[in-house]
């Protein structure tokens, strides 16, 4: 049964996603219930393989709808003819990270969001988000990989639209719809490029096939960009800080999962086609740098001046976007330039972005959280309008200050080891990169200073605020508890997970 | 060598859609601008499988020849995967213009842009 | 900003245009086109075979028992994005459902020159209902005959299920079913998710060899009757489980594409005193 992992993991959500409607009609705790059990089994599922993918280093293939599903070319072609799902460690890696966070954040949701018929449609398109994630994390095919792009992008512009009741809300999700479906078609334009030449959409038979020829840059360019675009990747952020700040909490910590997932593909594409032709390689590594410099920071000089306590975070979700494309750009660029000075430092740059991914979604999501307990306990977004929650609500006080020490690097916490990985390595590739990157940190800092100090300190409200539901609180202790477990002990999580990605990666 | 006129409407069809794309204001012509991109992609993937001479690749009633020339089916298979996304983006598109417009009373982006609420 | 994006279109066109006169000309698509000759009558042939189109053209039909080479690709060698494709618009739908769900429960909803719901205008000509109801029966089998005979000829499930739901839009615009606009959106939610049920059912059908497995082609009677390669008259019990998922997918658009034109027209024909100001 273990070889049916990599479908179950997408099927089941969809087939929870296309039963709740059914289900919710009759009952709505049921409907709460069987999303739940989705979220739980694809959890299980993703941690009974990850002993045989890590320590072992299979790799599962799965042809959907072959009779033999894990021999990839059938009948004794040169080529495979289904559609190919693939999960390594690099991708393994991303699925725990993923299967885990939206099972919190779905927690998070059941009681965030109020309770009224409405919840039906918000679960329906919650679990297909998933379904999207988990399609996008598996698929070894660029058409699949394209349709669950769209899966994911039509869900989270639905989701970002949910308070229609508002005024905004709307056309944030048009924004987005708009970017995402320019940005995928362009991505199906790419994909088109690719299928004149090989005649084939299967990631690794296109691989092997690759000359490094015009239109083969043409068409990785073309792959590139989209992807960049829905990760929010500074040239192409314009959609980034309305999104976030319109779309209630939990929804924008899955967008946020949801760009960490199309950069997920970025470095998927980049090295499966990159790899094999230095003259592709290098300039790609380039790019990732050039584009992570300016993310990093336009980013936080967009986030200082921000008096929106969300657009702030969108506004870091973008800076925080540049450190990991600095760590792989670097490992990129060196990969082919000769062993030495890979094995000196493109290696570990690429260990530091890794880290990195898993640690701003573990803060940002929780940084999300609690801006959606602000945001709801002052009715307000307003920087200027809020004071003093820190003498009554201490739990959140504490939870942010983890998440906000994190994101500025700060040493207990799992910020500042990503962090220093990436100084370290990248110092020896060029210092003034290191330099912009200390100095992007400080700024980080200083902004969430400000959070800090105008939301938490001062008068104390008039208002008591209300208890926090046990959901709630449980879901942002998890992500606390994981900040505060990968910052003290470090050496876990990079032995058992982003070693053996980053060797996936450069084998690719 | 007529069938080139494939490529040249497929380039013509893009470029309309992203010169709509960037320069139109209005919240629905920006959904048929998309609508002609997409278009335009459509048609560059279906010609891509085509084949002078051949007959659609379907073996109902096919003429009994011994050798029968088909067009490529997977192009086919993909837009029409593609025409169903397009419509549903489409779809999702206008529902929220509707809405934008009930919540601003406007449809055009530059009056939409830049307005400050906190809430 | 202006200036910005006309340099950026300059450069995309630049791309594009040298990237097509790198393509192969038009109408020289890849692969050998022959498929007929030496083709034995049974059993996978990969000789000269040389890319997936090749393959599919030269064994599509005995492997799947489809004479439709595009609805064995879209179903079976390909049926996992079709999958996507169907929640694609299932999502849609819900989206389309949720985000217009205040809108039309709002109390403060006038009628602006269509009929608003809950009431059921008076039809003026008895020509228009009954003309409509005619073209409804004739539209609606019509869609129907696409959906059965999705995998002998062209057509299949998203076709039939749109051509189908054009018909409800041909009840709306004739105000036939304006009367319980609630409850029929109810209906056809259940519904359309119903039909993606039993697409996935199907899929987890075949599950212990794997997921959408065509399990019934691989029995020599009723759905995977043995079809000679070759043109023949076609069969309408033939193709495995591919009409049943051209089936289920036809049930799937027409209730969820019947759902959005329902209630983009119900959001359009209210017009709300606008409650925020």
């Amino acid at each position: 049964m273990i070889k049916h992992v990599p479908i179950v993991l997408v099927a089941i959500p969809l087939l929870a996603a296309f039963m709740i409607p059914m289900i919710g009609m009759i009952n709505r705790t049921a409907r709460t219930v069987i999303g739940a059990i989705a979220l739980v089994i694809i959890l299980a599922a993703s941690y009974y393989i990850a002993g045989d993918v890590l320590n072992h280093g299979r790799i599962f293939y799965y042809m959907v709808g072959s009779s033999n599903p894990e021999i990839v070319t059938e009948h004794g072609l040169t080529f495979p003819i289904r559609i190919g799902l693939k999960i390594d460690s690099f991708s393994l890696f991303f699925i725990i990270m993923t299967t885990t966070l939206v099972f919190i954040f779905y927690l998070f949701s059941i009681q965030y969001i109020e309770e009224n018929e409405r919840k039906n449609y918000f679960t329906v398109l919650f679990i297909s988000m998933v379904a999207g994630m988990m399609g996008l994390l598996v698929a070894n095919d660029l058409f699949t990989f394209f349709v669950f792009l769209e899966i994911l992008s039509i869900s989270s512009a639905a989701l970002v639209a949910f308070r229609t009741e508002r005024k905004h809300p709307p056309y944030a999700g048009y924004k987005y719809m708009f970017i995402s479906a320019v940005a995928t078609s362009f991505f199906l334009l790419g994909i088109a490029f690719l299928y004149a030449q090989y005649g084939s959409f299967n990631i690794d038979y296109l691989k092997e096939a690759v000359r490094g020829t015009l239109l083969d840059k043409i068409a990785i360019v073309l792959l590139i960009i989209p992807l960049a675009m829905k990760s929010g990747v500074v040239p192409m952020h314009m959609w980034i800080p309305d999104t976030y700040s319109e779309a209630p909490a939990p929804i924008s910590a899955m967008v946020k999962l949801g760009s960490l997932i199309c950069l997920y593909g970025l470095f998927r594409i980049s090295f499966s086609f990159g790899l094999s032709h230095a003259h592709v390689s290098y300039p790609l590594g380039v790019l990732f740098i050039v584009f992570g410099i300016l993310s990093m920071f336009i980013g936080v000089t967009q986030a200082l001046v921000q008096k929106d306590v969300k657009r702030l975070m969108a506004f870091h979700a973008v800076s925080q976007v540049g450190y990991m494309l600095l760590g792989m750009g670097v490992g990129l660029t060196v990969v082919r330039a000769g062993d030495a000075s890979f094995a000196l430092f493109g290696k570990v740059a690429m260990i530091g972005g890794l880290l990195h991914v898993v640690n701003n979604a573990l803060y940002k999501g929780l940084l999300f959280l609690t801006s959606g307990v602000l945001v709801r306990h002052f009715k307000t977004r307003n920087l200027d309008a809020m004071h003093g929650l820190a003498h009554y609500d201490v739990f959140t006080t504490v939870v942010f200050m983890i998440a906000a020490l994190a994101i500025s690097g700060i040493p207990p916490f799992n910020g500042f080891v990503s962090k220093i990985i990436i100084y370290e390595s990248v110092f020896q590739y060029n210092p003034v990169l290191t330099l912009i990157a200390i100095f992007v940190s400080i700024l980080t800092l200083a902004s969430f200073m400000k959070v800090f100090y105008s939301a938490f300190l001062g008068m104390p409200s008039n208002k008591r605020p209300m208890e926090q539901p046990v959901l709630i609180k449980c879901s942002m202790i998890v992500l606390a508890f994981f900040i505060v477990v990968i910052g003290i002990y470090p050496h876990g999580i990079l032995k058992a997970l982003i070693e053996p990605a980053v060797n996936a990666l450069v084998n690719f | 060598m007529s069938a080139i006129v494939l490529y040249v409407t497929f380039i013509l069809l893009l470029t309309i859609g992203i010169i709509a794309l960037l320069f139109k204001r209005n919240l629905i012509k920006i959904v048929l601008a998309f609508n002609i991109l997409d278009s335009g992609i459509n048609l560059f993937f279906i010609s891509l499988g085509y084949r002078e001479n051949a007959m659609a690749p379907i073996f109902t009633l096919a003429p009994l020849d011994s050798v029968i020339t088909m067009v490529l089916p997977t192009p086919q298979a993909l837009i029409l995967t593609n025409i169903v996304i397009g419509f549903a983006t489409t779809a999702l598109m206008l529902g929220v213009s509707v809405l934008t417009y009930r919540n601003n009373n406007t449809l055009d982006t530059r009056k939409l842009r830049g307005v400050e609420e906190y809430d | 900003m202006r200036l910005f994006s006309v340099v950026a279109i300059v450069i995309l066109f630049g791309f594009l245009f040298v990237g097509i006169l790198h393509l192969h000309p038009v109408g020289e698509a890849l692969g050998n086109s022959e498929v007929l000759q030496g083709r034995p009558e049974q059993g996978i042939d990969i000789n000269g075979v040389s890319t997936m189109d090749d393959y599919f053209l030269r064994n599509g039909q005995i492997e799947t028992k489809s004479n439709n080479i595009v609805a064995s690709v879209v179903f079976d060698y390909r049926g996992f994005d079709t999958l996507g494709e169907a929640t694609v618009l299932f999502i849609v739908v819900s989206s389309i459902s949720m985000l217009f769900f205040t809108f039309l429960k709002s109390k403060s909803i006038v009628s602006a020159g269509v009929p608003p719901a809950g009431q059921f205008p008076k039809i003026e000509s008895r020509v228009i209902s009954f003309g409509s109801f005619i073209m409804y029966i004739m539209i609606l089998s019509f869609g129907v005959y696409l959906v059965v005979h999705g995998h002998i000829s062209p057509g299949g499930g998203f076709q039939g299920g749109s051509v189908m739901a054009s018909a409800t839009a041909l009840l709306l615009i004739s105000f036939l079913i304006t009367r319980h606009m609630q409850r029929t959106r109810k209906i056809f939610s259940f519904f359309e998710s119903m039909g993606l049920t039993i697409f996935i059912g199907l899929g987890f059908a075949g599950i212990t060899i794997s997921f959408l497995y065509n399990f019934l082609a691989h029995t020599s009677s009723g759905f995977g009757r043995i079809i000679a390669f070759g043109p023949n008259q076609g069969y309408l019990i033939s193709a495995g489980i591919l009409p049943l998922l051209s089936l289920a997918v036809g049930i799937e658009v027409f209730f969820g594409l019947s759902l959005i034109v329902v209630t983009l027209f119900h959001a359009s024909g209210v017009k709300d005193t606008n409650s925020l100001r």
